[in-house]
């Protein structure tokens, strides 16, 4: 099976935090030591000294309205696609080309310069439940949520130094493949928003990893946890892994724009009459899904 | 230059794995506090990381070992 790191804190009982942090320091530090892997850690702070009246200008690409922002309000936008704003980087560092770039759902993407100088060269893979079906996803939600974990223990600047103590622990981590990377105030003009437009599916079709398991629950509140926590959702999983594929709870005010509609064959589990009733819906227009079965 | 960026380029760049290098991504938001006389100041920073194995079949048997070792040590 595959882990995310959330997976393996809700394991824990007895002694919770201490066996947890334990269990991350455990596989962070395995993990870490392989010498078949490298590693690269990226942080970011915005330094307000540096900017002009403390706000970043956004958007504006094809002359569009440019408009301020805070230091916070930028963080939380950035925030949406840092994982694009990190595989730039390292297209950036190493100009490389033709590689692939392996995603855990991305939910807020803005139009950005990282982003076009990306995709111009490279192929970015979006898996959603990456983290319970790729263990390469997974290694990097359990290193990150390690990182973060032991990072806010105590009030300490974020920058190299401090991530390479905690990584290193204590020279018990050989940092030959380990490498830390600031992205900042350098940066802004290729990480800022650049247009004041949320990317969608229509978008991104291209670059999410497919084919795409489409759970159908019903509509009532709190179905998706209770799914999460059953058996068959363990086996949803397997199945995924099987076909190294995305899984989505299907909502069709969003889904819509994204089952079927490719040249690769989506599945649909329906888990309730009304997810039925979805499904026959959508074969009828001719999309290009099919029913799964879990085993 | 910083010494992650000479190590970067000095060890030959990234892993390749059947002619496309692979990367894995993963990202966090991160918040600390500092308080002093003038009060408290927040602070909200980004982490992130990228695994590039060089070797996805060899790295998926060590992510097993790993969390298999794990498991058994933690009785999970």
């Amino acid at each position: 099976m595959v882990y995310k790191s959330y997976d393996i804190a809700k394991l824990f009982k007895k002694d919770f935090e201490r066996k947890y942090k334990s269990f991350l320091i455990g596989f962070s530090r395995n993990v870490l030591n392989l010498d078949s892997v490298k590693f690269t850690f990226f942080f970011t702070e915005i330094n307000v000294k540096h900017i002009e009246d403390g706000k970043i200008n956004i958007f504006g690409k094809y002359g569009g309205p440019t408009i301020e922002v805070g230091v916070e309000k930028f963080m939380n936008l950035i925030s949406g696609y840092y994982e694009v704003i990190c595989a730039w980087k390292i297209h950036q560092i190493t100009s490389i080309r033709n590689a692939i770039f392996m995603v855990d759902g991305i939910d807020a993407l803005y139009p950005s310069k990282a982003w076009d100088e990306l995709i111009r060269s490279n192929h970015v893979k979006i898996h959603y439940k990456g983290d319970q079906i790729n263990p390469l996803l997974s290694t990097s939600d359990i290193l990150i949520k390690f990182l973060e974990q032991f990072l806010k223990e105590r009030y300490s600047p974020l920058n190299e130094s401090r991530i390479e103590k905690v990584l290193s622990y204590d020279g018990k981590v050989n940092m030959d493949n380990i490498f830390i990377k600031y992205i900042g105030n350098p940066d802004l003009d290729h990480i800022k928003p650049s247009e004041n437009y949320r990317m969608d599916f229509n978008d991104i079709q291209d670059y999410i990893q497919r084919p795409i398991i489409f759970v159908g629950l019903g509509d009532l509140k709190g179905q998706k946890q209770i799914f999460e926590e059953l058996p068959v959702y363990e086996k949803l999983l397997k199945t995924a892994i099987g076909l190294n594929a995305s899984v989505r709870f299907f909502d069709p005010s969003i889904d819509a724009k994204l089952i079927g509609k490719y040249k690769e064959l989506d599945y649909f589990i329906p888990m309730s009459p009304r997810a039925e009733e979805y499904y026959e819906l959508i074969k009828r227009t001719g999309c290009n899904v099919e029913r799964l079965e879990l085993e | 230059m910083s010494d992650s960026i000479e190590k970067f380029m000095i060890n030959g760049k990234v892993h390749v794995y059947m002619d496309n290098p692979l990367f894995a991504i993963d990202t966090k938001r991160h918040f600390r506090e500092r308080i002093d006389d003038e009060g408290v100041h927040k602070f909200m920073g980004l982490l992130g990381v990228c695994v590039n194995p060089i070797d996805i079949d060899k790295f998926e048997t060590s992510y097993d070992s790993i969390i298999n070792d794990l498991f058994t040590q933690y009785n999970l």
